[in-house]
C-alpha cells in the first residue's frame, strides 16, 4: 500500500468517523420534545394562510 | 381527518431514513465502484459530489417534506403542489411515487437472495469449497439466471420461499405503521448491522497473511486494491459520473423516500441536524465498514484475480469463495449475509411507504387497505422480474431506466422545485425552523445554480451520448421491451390515480392550486 493509499483511507475514515460521532453525539443529547409541548403548539395542519407559510 | 400519522422520537426518524439510505450499494457497489474508478482517487469526486449535491440535495428533500407534510400532505404529488401552487404541480409527483415502487418490485428479489445466503450459510448449504466455479454455478441456478419462468418450476431453486417471506415481513412491517413497524425495526436492525458488520470487519483485519504461499496477500496490500490512487482516472468523466450516481444511490436522493419520511415530522422538529447525521451514519456503513471490509477481504484470497468488480460478482460470487477460505468461515458467511438482507429490507420498506401514503391520502384508504392494494401491485411487479430471470434481464433494466435515469431527473426537479419555486430564501427559512445547526449560506446558492445545472448537464450528455444505443438495445431484446413497457404501464396508472386524487383533493377543498387562487400564497 502506498503512503498516497494510506493518507486518502485514513483521511476519508477518520473524517467520516469524526463526521458521524460528532452528528449522533448532537442527536442523542438533545432533550426530547414532550406531548404536552406538541399540544399547545400550534396547529399542525398549516393552512397555508399564515403570514409566515 | 384521520389522525397523523408522525415519528416516535428524533433519532427514530434519523435511523429510519439512514436505514433507507444504508443498502447493498454500501457494502458492493461503492468498493466495486472505487476500484474501478482510480481506488483512492475517486474518493475526490466521490466528496465533492457529497458535499455539492449529496448533502444538498438531502436538506432540500427533508426540508420539502415537512413544509408539505405540516400543510397536510406526506405523499410528493400532495407535497409538490403545496410548493408549487399550480394544478399540473402535482403530477410531478409520480416519478417520486414511480421510483420507491419500481425499485421495490426488483429490490425485494434481491433482499430474497441475501436471506437465503445466510439460511444456506447456517445449514451448511453453500460450503461448496474453493472452487470459484461453483459458486457461480450456484448463484445462477439459485437466483433462475439460466432460463425465465424456472424459478416458477420450484425445481431448482426454493427462492421463491424466501421471497415469499420477505414480501410478507416488508408488508408486516409497513401494515405496524411508521413509528411501531418501520421506526421500531430500523432501531434494532441498524445498531444490529452495525455490530455484525464491525465483527466481519474485526476478522478481516485479523487474517494476516492466510496463505503462506502467497504471501503478496496480505492484508495490507488488499487495503492498497482498493485505496491505492491512480490519479488519471481523475481525468475522465466517467469517474466523476461514477462518483455522482453512487452518491444520489447510496444517500437515497431522488427516491422520493425522504421527502416522504420528513413530511411526518412536527412543525418545529429539526430537519438540518437530521438530515446531516443520516448522511453521516450512511457514509459510515458506506466508506469506513463497505470500504474496508469487501475488496481487501477478497484480495486476501483472491489476489488480484478476484474476478468481476460488479455488485452481484462481487457479493455472490466472489465473497462466498472468500468465506470459504477464511476460517469459520460459513458463521461469518451466514453473518454478513444477514447483514445484507438487514440492510436491504431497512431499504425496501421505505420504498412503500410513499405509496402507502398516496393512496391513503390520495384515496382515503384505510391501512388495511392501502396495504393490500400496494401489495397487489407490488406482488405483480415481483413476479414479473421473477419469471423474467434469464440473465437478470428484467431487473437490469429496471434498474437502469429507474433506478438510475429516473433518479437523476427527479433530482434535478426537485433542486428546481426548491431553489427556483420555493426559492432559497423561503427554503432557508423552513429549514432552520427548530434546526439544531445552521446550514451556510452557500449551500442554498448551490441549491439554486450548481445542482440543477450539474443534473441537467449529467441528463443531457446521457441523452447526447448514451440514450440512442440504449433505446435500440430496448428495441431488440424482448425482455427489455416488456420491462420498459411495465415502467410506462405504472406510470401511466400512477398519473391516473394522481389526477383522481386530485379531484377528490379539490371536492374535499384540500386543493393547494385552488387555495392559491382563492388568495394563499404561492
Amino acid at each position: 500500500m502506498t503512503a498516497a493509499g494510506w493518507t486518502i483511507m485514513l483521511a476519508s475514515v477518520s473524517s467520516i468517523l469524526v463526521w458521524c460521532g460528532y452528528c449522533v453525539y448532537r442527536v442523542v443529547t438533545l432533550p426530547e420534545k414532550t406531548s404536552q409541548q406538541h399540544l399547545h403548539a400550534r396547529l399542525d395542519i398549516d393552512t397555508g394562510d399564515l403570514e409566515d407559510s | 381527518m384521520a389522525a397523523k400519522e408522525d415519528w416516535g422520537s428524533r433519532l427514530g426518524v434519523v435511523m429510519a431514513v439512514a436505514g433507507s439510505a444504508v443498502g447493498l450499494g454500501n457494502f458492493l457497489r461503492f468498493p466495486g465502484q472505487a476500484a474501478q474508478h482510480g481506488g483512492g482517487a475517486f474518493m475526490l469526486p466521490y466528496f465533492t459530489a457529497l458535499l455539492l449535491l449529496g448533502i444538498p440535495l438531502s436538506w432540500a428533500e427533508w426540508t420539502m417534506g415537512r413544509y408539505g407534510g405540516l400543510r397536510g400532505f406526506n405523499s410528493a404529488p400532495g407535497i409538490f403542489a403545496t410548493i408549487w401552487r399550480r394544478p399540473i404541480a402535482k403530477y410531478f409527483g409520480m416519478p417520486a411515487l414511480l421510483i420507491p415502487l419500481v425499485i421495490y418490485f426488483y429490490y425485494v428479489v434481491i433482499e430474497a437472495w441475501c436471506l437465503a445466503y445466510a439460511w444456506k450459510y447456517v445449514t451448511g448449504e453453500l460450503v461448496l469449497g474453493t472452487d470459484s466455479a461453483a459458486y457461480r454455478s450456484f448463484f445462477d441456478v439459485f437466483v433462475g439466471s439460466t432460463n425465465n419462468g424456472v424459478l416458477f418450476t420450484l425445481q431448482t431453486s426454493n427462492l421463491l420461499l424466501f421471497l415469499a417471506i420477505v414480501f410478507a415481513l416488508n408488508f408486516w412491517l409497513i401494515y405496524r405503521g411508521l413509528s411501531k413497524g418501520i421506526e421500531k425495526f430500523c432501531n434494532v436492525a441498524l445498531p444490529t448491522m452495525a455490530v455484525l458488520a464491525v465483527v466481519v470487519l474485526v476478522r478481516v483485519f485479523t487474517l494476516g497473511t492466510p496463505n503462506a504461499t502467497k504471501p503478496e496477500q496480505n492484508l495490507v496490500n488488499g487495503l492498497g486494491f482498493m485505496w491505492n490512487p491512480h490519479g488519471e482516472a481523475l481525468w475522465s468523466a466517467k469517474t466523476w459520473i461514477a462518483a455522482t450516481g453512487q452518491i444520489f444511490f447510496s444517500l437515497a436522493v431522488g427516491f422520493g423516500i425522504i421527502i416522504n419520511y420528513a413530511s411526518y415530522l412536527k412543525r418545529d422538529d429539526d430537519v438540518v441536524l437530521s438530515g446531516l447525521t443520516a448522511a453521516a451514519t450512511n457514509e459510515f456503513f458506506e466508506v469506513c465498514l463497505g470500504g474496508l471490509i469487501t475488496l481487501p477481504a477478497a484480495f486476501i484470497f483472491l489476489g488480484t484475480s478476484l474476478g468481476g468488480l460488479g455488485t452481484f460478482d462481487l457479493g455472490f460470487n466472489t465473497l462466498p469463495n472468500v468465506f470459504a477460505q477464511m476460517p469459520a468461515g460459513r458463521w461469518f458467511g451466514a453473518m454478513w449475509f444477514f447483514m445484507l438482507f438487514l440492510a436491504a429490507i431497512t431499504s425496501s420498506i421505505s420504498m412503500l411507504q410513499p405509496v402507502i401514503a398516496f393512496l391513503e391520502e390520495g384515496f382515503g384508504l384505510k391501512r388495511h387497505a392501502s396495504v393490500a392494494v400496494l401489495g397487489f401491485i407490488a406482488a405483480c411487479g415481483t413476479a414479473f422480474v421473477a419469471y423474467f430471470s434469464k440473465k437478470m434481464e428484467a431487473l437490469d433494466t429496471l434498474d437502469f431506466w429507474v433506478g438510475t435515469v429516473c433518479i437523476v431527473c427527479l433530482a434535478l426537479f426537485q433542486s428546481i422545485l426548491y431553489g427556483w419555486i420555493l426559492g432559497i430564501e423561503r427554503g432557508e427559512r423552513e429549514a432552520h425552523r427548530g434546526a439544531q445547526m445552521r446550514i451556510p449560506q452557500f449551500v442554498q446558492w448551490i441549491l439554486k445554480y450548481v445542482t440543477p445545472v450539474y443534473l441537467a448537464a449529467m441528463i443531457g450528455a446521457f441523452l447526447w451520448n448514451d440514450a440512442p444505443g440504449y433505446a435500440k438495445q430496448v428495441i431488440g431484446n424482448p425482455v427489455a421491451l416488456a420491462s420498459v413497457t411495465l415502467i410506462a404501464i405504472v406510470a401511466g396508472v400512477l398519473l391516473v390515480l394522481i389526477h383522481i386524487a386530485g379531484r377528490r383533493w379539490q371536492a374535499e377543498g384540500r386543493d393547494p392550486a385552488a387555495t392559491a387562487k382563492n388568495g394563499g400564497p404561492r
